[in-house]
């Protein structure tokens, strides 16, 4: 499913994309204007729920006393980073 | 008119008065109390930072929708909303090249580099383009490095704190000084408290009041020729040719954009960051593609210009002639807007502008910290990398407010910024990646080759042509520094790249 959903976002940017981009190049600035207006609202709704689950996901993280446990702190690559005597853990630099 | 024209109206085509901009002002300033209250929450929630990549980096883990959101709202500000604003009303369409070549070039860089630089950050704990290029050519040209990407997130943070100043002068009354140092006093607060967590949250936040904001001002630009239909008319009928013809733009001019707002992504230290802050690899390249090539607001501002230009040759708009276009958007917003949706107008510009200067300062203070304040202080110092990023962050805000309020020229300086910082790092940074016989040695002398010339070519334009942006025989400071750059790499890295070859 979330295979499907990514590859159906993906079809859909890249479509706009074009679109955006062939319609500027060709100078059709009305259709700009249209496209423009019709896409603004889906894509803000879209960033402002999305960005809102992983806001409300980062503060629950932070109110529990951790860092952002499930990105940061239990990674393979601060793993790796912690062999080789780097990361974000100290002053340490790599 | 559609119903949903109608609830944006009215616009009035003659501005409404003295009483009505005071209504707008007071109203506007109790939104920005409400927006500032929102920001200053969020800051507190983040201020108990314990390492350096949660101060720097959001424990690089910034997931998509915080990443795009962010980043849309860190990469529009005031020059993007209002000076856009003015080029479109001023010259049309073919401005838009200014983000055309970008909308190319930066998912060419994140596909082809964003997992990588990603999955580089989290194993030796990188922060900063001088960390990559450090480690791959060796400590000496950190230095340079940290010279050329230091400067423009600083000009970028002071060209930021001076647009606060003058929207909080034109709209709010106060001193341009004074709304510099309100403006960045609030950016330095919750920066510096919270790091990138607060910087990225907020900034999220703030694209979403700025993202409501240009579609309600592409709705009212709209709304001054009475509907969709009649302004897509006006945008064709009565405008000149040359307004919608994105092809009016001479060649040089464009070859010159290409380098320094197209090219240039390739080396931004500020991409670099963005790279190493997201949650995984994927996210790096996914979030940093989708937000480049889709963000349908990067139009917004030049269509809003030319409908705004479109409706005073129709005589449906008064706005005065002679107007300074950077002030285009304020006029048509405090003088021609009902209260309610000025005073949002007006407080989703300020979110512009905040977001802008947050994501900024926290790219210089991250550069100033990696590149120059550990190297510097080594083990000598008993400071912590949290407060070590502290002090990061409120030297770069100074540097920004002192370059607000006493560099006039702050424009002009971040563009040649721009063009010396890519004359002197493209190839060495391209190099690293692709080519194993390019030497540390070679690349330092590119560097300093490259930004070396290209600074004195700039400079002697100025004095030629007055201006450093302008070409001098033909040529500009990027392309000389370039091609000069891109000479010595090679030459210098045959004669000692085998040598000193990883």
């Amino acid at each position: 499913m979330r295979r499907k959903l990514e590859i159906a976002g993906w079809i859909l940017v890249w479509t706009l994309f074009t679109l955006f981009n062939v319609l500027l190049l060709t100078n059709h600035v009305r259709e700009l204007l249209w496209l423009t207006l019709a896409s603004l609202l889906p894509v803000w709704l879209l960033t402002a729920v999305g960005g809102s689950v992983e806001l409300a996901a980062l503060l629950r993280a932070r109110g529990k006393g951790g860092r952002n446990e499930g990105n940061d702190g239990g990674d393979a690559g601060r793993a790796g980073a912690a062999r080789h005597g780097a990361g974000d853990g100290g002053n340490q630099r790599g | 008119m559609t119903p949903l024209l109608a609830l944006l109206a009215p616009v009035s085509p003659e501005p409404l008065g003295a009483a009505h901009r005071h209504q707008v002002t007071l109203l506007a300033w109790a939104g920005v109390v409400i927006a500032l209250g929102l920001f200053a929450w969020l800051g507190l929630r983040f201020s108990r930072i314990e390492s350096r990549g949660d101060f720097l980096l959001m424990g690089r883990g910034v997931g998509f929708w915080l990443f795009f959101g962010a980043y849309t709202g860190a990469s529009i500000g005031g020059a993007s909303l209002a000076g856009f604003t003015g080029e479109g009303y001023v010259s049309g369409i073919s401005a838009t090249w200014l983000i055309v070549v970008s909308s190319i070039t930066v998912p060419l860089f994140a596909w082809m580099f964003g997992p990588a630089i990603n999955r580089f950050g989290r194993e030796h704990g990188a922060a900063t383009l001088g960390d990559f290029l450090a480690w791959r050519y060796g400590p000496a040209i950190r230095g340079p490095a940290m010279v050329l990407t230091y400067l423009r997130p600083a000009f970028i943070t002071g060209l930021q704190f001076l647009a606060i100043g003058t929207l909080m002068r034109a709209a709010f009354g106060t001193g341009t000084a004074t709304g510099v140092l309100l403006g960045a006093g609030v950016v330095l607060a919750y920066s510096a408290l919270g790091g990138q967590y607060s910087a990225i949250t907020s900034q999220w936040l703030q694209a979403l009041l700025q993202g409501l904001g240009m579609f309600v001002f592409l709705g009212l630009a709209v709304s001054v020729h009475g509907g969709l239909g009649a302004a897509g008319e006006a945008l064709t009928r009565d405008l000149p040719a040359s307004f919608r013809d994105v092809w009016s733009i001479s060649p040089g001019v464009l070859s010159v954009w290409v380098i320094s707002m197209g090219l240039f992504y390739f080396v931004d230290p500020w991409l670099y960051q963005w790279a190493y802050m997201a949650r995984d690899q994927r996210t790096s390249r996914n979030a940093l593609v989708v937000a480049s090539v889709t963000s349908p607001w990067t139009a917004v501002s030049f269509l809003g210009g030319m409908l705004l230009a479109a409706g005073v040759r129709t005589g449906r708009l008064r706005i005065p002639d002679g107007l300074d276009p950077d002030l285009v958007y304020l006029h048509f917003v405090q003088d021609h807007v009902g209260t309610v949706l000025a005073a949002f107008l007006l407080v989703s510009f300020l979110a512009t502008v905040l977001s802008c200067a947050s994501s900024f300062l926290m790219n210089g203070a991250t550069i100033l910290q990696a590149d120059l304040l550990e190297p510097l202080l080594a083990r000598r110092a008993r400071v912590g990398p949290v407060t070590l990023g502290r002090i990061a962050v409120l030297l770069t805000g100074l540097l920004g407010i002192a370059a607000a309020l006493w560099v006039p020229v702050l424009v002009p300086l971040w563009i040649i910024g721009q063009t010396i910082a890519v004359s002197g790092l493209f190839w060495p940074v391209l190099a690293a990646w692709v080519w194993p016989r390019a030497s540390g040695t070679a690349a330092v002398a590119s560097l300093l080759v490259g930004s070396g010339t290209s600074f004195a070519w700039a400079m002697a334009a100025w004095f030629a042509r007055g201006s450093a942006n302008a070409t001098w025989h033909g040529l500009h400071a990027a392309h000389v520094g370039m091609g000069l750059s891109l000479v010595v790499l090679v030459a210098v890295s045959l004669t000692t790249g085998r040598k000193e070859a990883r």
